[in-house]
């Protein structure tokens, strides 16, 4: 009869192995691949749809700053202003005849309290940045999911030494907490890339052309968006050298 | 009886151990081979000047893990540099290239007519879930400067090369399939690249 017993107690045992078994497989293969979902597209001309624009010398600098919650949502998939990031579309159209023109991020500038420069916020600080000089990699998604890992890690740990009878019960509480916690990281991951891609990137701008992208400030959800605040630019002429400043109002 | 238990929770604990070793070592390793040529457009005009490109350990030797979880490792070698030498070597007759081992240091090239530089801004591989199939993304942006021997700025633009593979399934083919997806990004990149930058004719601006 003992034996009997210890035989069912080691076939139970097993069967519980078997289950936690799958369970951290079945976790570590799937558990935190983002589903991919695609934002609108922000395509047309900036210059047609905001007031905020000034002409010097056959250049032309608009600015659409993004602060509706709406707005937000539909280019990024997340509320950037609580998180402290300000996105400004820029566009820069050269009607110049012969001039080309250097557009460079670092030189756009924002008044807020202080005047901050856009150098100061890029998607590649925040939340993505060269963590050293041979390893580029998202450090708020990979902390994210080394912490999964380590919650994951305890929670296998906890329901491989409960006792048989609990594990039916531990199972479904352990896997409501992981697929919350897999979305954290999944939003973090699309968020951070629908940033970094539409970002604006350094560029010559030759005659007839024009360039467009985000430029991210940071901005407290303190802050608004009044007559005070403006955006300053300097724009090189690649030929003389000489630079040519913008100053646009965010309100007018 | 005692000795019964305690051989379950040795087998359970050597279990536990087993499974947190698979976890953490089923990382893929995918070295991305340098081998590889980029067709660029034929019967392009060449830039009549001497160009010297200024390559530095900041494009060397990446080592790219991938988001969310890093089960795959991306090591781009020298695929980068040795493309971006083949890239310039089309533009002119005469380049001179100058390959250091530190990162921000100017080089030293003497007696060229322009110094062209590359820097990687981004780079990234992910791992998307889309239906039921996984994707593979792998992203690389680089900026390419062209400055004249007097160090004014003639040319800047970064260009990005961006490639999807799916499906991606690790154990069934996922390096080869790692190592393609990179390939036709860094491809695509440097292809935007050199007509980027043959097209805008800059080097009227040197000749000057």
């Amino acid at each position: 009869m003992k034996v009997m017993r210890l035989r069912l107690l080691t076939h139970y045992s097993s069967i519980t192995l078997l289950a936690v078994a799958l369970f951290v497989i079945a976790m570590s293969a799937q558990g935190c691949i983002p589903e991919v979902r695609h934002y609108e597209e922000l395509t047309g001309r900036v210059c047609d749809r905001t007031e905020l624009q000034e002409s010097i010398s056959d250049l032309r600098l608009c600015v659409d700053p993004f602060v509706e919650t709406d707005k937000l949502e539909q280019a990024f998939g997340a509320d950037l202003i609580s998180a402290g990031i300000l996105p400004v579309l820029v566009s820069i159209e050269n009607r110049h005849s012969s001039k080309a023109f250097l557009i460079e991020k670092m030189r756009f500038a924002i008044s807020t309290n202080k005047l901050e420069s856009a150098s100061d916020i890029q998607p590649d600080s925040y939340p993505i940045q060269r963590r050293k000089d041979h390893d580029y990699v998202n450090c708020e998604v990979i902390k994210g999911a080394n912490d999964m890992f380590a919650e994951k890690t305890a929670m296998a740990g906890a329901l491989f030494f409960a006792p048989p009878i609990a594990v039916p019960l531990l199972l479904p509480a352990v896997v409501v907490l992981l697929n919350s916690g897999d979305q954290r990281i999944n939003d973090s991951i699309l968020v951070s890339e629908s940033i970094s891609r539409r970002e604006f990137v350094d560029r010559t701008v030759y005659p007839g052309e024009s360039h467009q992208g985000f430029i991210y400030f940071p901005f407290t959800p303190k802050d608004t968006i009044d007559a005070s605040k403006t955006i300053k630019a300097t724009i090189r002429d690649v030929q003389s050298e000489q630079y040519i400043s913008f100053e646009i109002k965010l309100k007018k | 009886m005692a000795i019964i238990r305690m051989r379950i929770s040795i087998a359970r604990l050597l279990f536990l151990v087993f499974l947190a070793a698979m976890t953490s070592a089923c990382t893929i390793h995918a070295n991305i081979p340098n081998n590889y040529d980029v067709t660029y457009p034929k019967d392009t005009e060449k830039i009549p000047l001497r160009i010297g490109l200024c390559l530095d350990s900041s494009i060397d030797n990446i080592d790219l893990p991938s988001t969310p979880r890093g089960g795959l490792v991306v090591h781009m070698n020298d695929s980068l540099t040795r493309n971006a030498e083949l890239m310039v070597k089309r533009m002119s007759n005469i380049v001179i290239v100058d390959k250091r081992n530190v990162t921000n240091m100017p080089c030293d090239l003497k007696s060229v007519d322009v110094i062209i530089t590359p820097v990687v801004t981004s780079m990234r591989l992910h791992l998307l879930q889309e239906n039921f199939n996984q994707v593979l993304d792998f992203m690389i942006s680089i900026k390419w400067s062209v400055v004249d021997s007097g160090g004014k700025t003639l040319y800047v633009n970064t260009f990005i090369g961006q490639h999807s593979c799916e499906p991606y399934r690790p154990l069934f083919g996922g390096k080869e399939m790692a190592k393609e997806c990179v390939q036709r990004a860094v491809e695509g990149h440097f292809r935007k690249a050199y007509e980027g930058i043959m097209t805008t004719k800059w080097w009227s601006q040197a000749i000057k």
